[in-house]
């Protein structure tokens, strides 16, 4: 529970650690749905319209991480029947195929969606 | 991009921030304290600098493709190193399963790195907005959302790694998407 004697910045942030709770266990309360959480607050604009900022927040961090994740790309995501290509500098341990692959990405293979056009570097750190 | 209006190590520059996200991002939190993000991706701007003459991209998309290539490289050779130090270390066994699981991540990582065209990355800038934005954020304000968005610890969890309560976790959260749409909506 909230304890209504505390300070309004300390009231919402134990609002947000229920929300918190509830959110890693699977079912993100709506914003009417943590207000009604708490009943005893819900006369309480400026706890309302805080919560809303911080949901609006959240939303946008959510759409520029997504960003982030796009291009991090992880593992898994239609790589299955992709191979990657040795790094060719003998100092660095060999993480992936071998130079017998590189037939694989000349120009005009196509992977999916994709279609190589033409290698743009060779070097120490692999062909790009 | 053009090569002869702008250096080179200008515009690799710029991606510092992205480049210490992205590690952050791939990197098991586990393995956070363990390894520095910055010291591989200050390792990965250098090496860029010293084989420049081996990138022959012509558009930027391109540039950071071979960037986060190096950054992947460098990052799989940090966490093996990791593994050879921590070998006899009987406690540290634990640690052991991360290294591994984050190896096979980078190794898929750098897989895909190879095979996709850097055409796919239209988000890249949000995706360096969001990082610099990160990076101006009081320390335990970013350590707080990398922690809950990005690796999905609960608040106790963090509160308890941090030494914090979890209404302070929850007041870190708070304020610092609060500060970062600040900085993302001026920038947009």
């Amino acid at each position: 529970m909230v304890d209504k004697t505390l300070p309004a910045d300390e009231r919402l942030n134990q609002m947000l650690v229920e929300y918190f709770d509830a959110r890693d266990s699977g079912r993100t309360p709506s914003r009417d749905e943590l207000l009604a959480m708490h009943p005893d607050l819900s006369d309480d604009s400026d706890l309302s319209e805080q919560i809303d900022e911080f949901l609006d927040n959240q939303q946008l961090f959510d759409r520029f991480s997504e960003a982030l994740e796009v291009t991090a790309i992880s593992a898994g995501q239609d790589t299955a029947s992709v191979q990657g290509r040795a790094t060719p500098d003998p100092s660095r341990p060999t993480v992936l195929g071998g130079d017998h692959r590189a037939a694989m990405f000349e120009p005009g293979v196509r992977f999916g969606d994709y279609e190589i056009l033409e290698e743009i570097a060779r070097g120490g750190m692999g062909v790009v | 991009m053009n090569h002869a209006a702008e250096n080179l190590e200008d515009v690799v520059e710029r991606y510092r921030q992205y480049l210490v996200m992205l590690a952050d991002r791939q990197l098991d939190s586990r393995l956070r304290g363990k390894l520095d993000a910055s010291d591989v991706v200050q390792q990965t701007l250098l090496e860029a600098h010293q084989n420049q003459e081996q990138f022959r991209g012509t558009h930027e998309g391109e540039l950071v493709a071979w960037l986060r290539k190096i950054l992947a490289h460098n990052l799989l050779d940090a966490i093996r190193g990791l593994r050879r130090e921590k070998r006899d270390v009987a406690r540290e066994q634990s640690i052991d399963a991360v290294i591994e699981t984050s190896s096979v991540r980078l190794e898929g990582w750098l897989a895909v790195e190879d095979s996709t065209p850097s055409q796919k990355f239209t988000r890249q800038e949000e995706a360096v907005q969001l990082a610099d934005a990160m990076a101006r954020l009081p320390d335990a304000q970013r350590e707080a959302l990398i922690l809950k968005n990005w690796h999905g610890w609960t608040v106790p969890e963090i509160a308890q790694h941090m030494g914090r309560s979890s209404t302070a976790i929850a007041g870190l959260l708070k304020r610092g998407l609060k500060q970062l749409r600040q900085q993302l909506t001026e920038s947009e």
